[in-house]
């Protein structure tokens, strides 16, 4: 409210500022997308269970999940280049999907994380129950200071993937996998460390809005960089924002949006949580787009 | 040229199906280029034998 009244106050810029009508209710598109992925990820999953039993359904895929894990391509990399060939258990669809995720990724960033995961989207309807249990210290348990250095903790993560991946020729990180736990935990396929690193990530997003993706997944560490150069960037206007910081608040990967003109963190996962059309009390202010504002 | 939201649910939905349609595509089109080929040298085998 106090934003809106700003608003009409008077602003730093030339440009009319135009409150957003929020009166209209929208479907929800991207929670659309999270839940199909998320369906059609455990359905896929357990189709390979049935299938092992002879029983697996027939239109339905009962490919392995590190068939249809993109950073599967990702971690083969080295020894396809090197060698001609995958490691073990990874298939041509996991490099046909890293190619996909990485257009997609030039085009609009990391969306990959903020639509399709379908860990990420477990973690953040987690954490609508952690905000509903700590609303006021919910995404804050961390100080920011601290938070600004863990962040890069997953590219540590990326190097030894890469590098442990590339020596032994093996799959190592389905045991460290919370991804891969998540959708076996049931087929004794997982190992006790996943397991465990999949527990802490649950009780994790129970205070931290997806502790995974921001602080250990080495995918979104890969696609983060995407954010430097992506196509379509998530832009502020700065002569109609009324520095109200509501898209800071809205930001789960703690972006500070409002202390940039075009958002390049290697955090954003391109939600748009904080555009015009869901956070930002006005239009046009805070928009994805290729041209100026 | 400005992204909403269900502009970005088309874009993600559309690349990654799009792409996985074309890899098929392509793959059945190679696959059958590959199998026609094949089928020629066969063709071309099974000739020369007749032939000797």
């Amino acid at each position: 409210m106090t934003a809106q009244k700003e608003a009409h106050q008077g602003t730093p810029g030339p440009k009319k500022v135009k409150k957003r009508d929020k009166s209209s209710k929208k479907i929800n598109l991207r929670l659309v997308v999270q839940i199909s992925f998320f369906a059609l990820i455990a359905l896929i999953a357990v189709n390979h269970a049935l299938e092992e039993q002879g029983r697996a359904i027939g239109f339905l895929s009962s490919a392995s999940l590190h068939a249809v894990c993109p950073f599967g391509g990702v971690v083969s990399i080295y020894q396809y280049v090197t060698a001609g060939t995958y490691v073990h258990q990874i298939h041509e669809s996991a490099f046909i999907l890293m190619y996909i995720v990485f257009a997609l990724a030039l085009l609009v960033g990391p969306a990959f994380c903020g639509w399709v995961c379908p860990l990420g989207s477990f973690q953040e309807w987690l954490g609508k129950l952690g905000r509903k249990i700590s609303p006021k210290k919910f995404n804050k348990f961390i100080p920011a200071g601290t938070d600004r250095y863990l962040k890069y903790l997953r590219y540590g993560v990326l190097i030894w993937v890469v590098y442990v991946t590339a020596t032994s020729a093996t799959l190592f990180f389905a045991d460290y996998d919370p991804y891969y736990a998540l959708f076996n935990f049931w087929t004794g396929e997982v190992a006790v460390s996943g397991l465990i690193i999949l527990g802490v990530v649950i009780l994790g997003s129970l205070f931290v809005e997806r502790p995974f993706c921001k602080y250990a997944c080495p995918y979104g560490a890969v696609l983060g960089v995407f954010n430097l150069f992506r196509v379509f960037k998530i832009k502020r206007n700065i002569s109609t924002c009324i520095d109200c910081k509501a898209c800071d608040r809205a930001c789960p990967m703690n972006i500070e949006v409002s202390t940039d003109k075009i958002v390049r963190d290697h955090q954003c996962i391109s939600c748009l949580k904080c555009t015009s059309e869901d956070a930002c009390p006005l239009e046009d202010t805070v928009v994805m787009t290729t041209g100026k504002l | 040229m400005k992204i909403k939201s269900w502009h970005m649910g088309l874009i993600v939905l559309i690349v990654i199906f799009g792409g996985i349609a074309m890899t098929m595509a392509f793959n059945i089109w190679n696959t059958e280029a590959v199998g026609a080929a094949m089928a020629v040298g066969v063709a071309r085998a099974v000739g020369t034998a007749k032939f000797l």
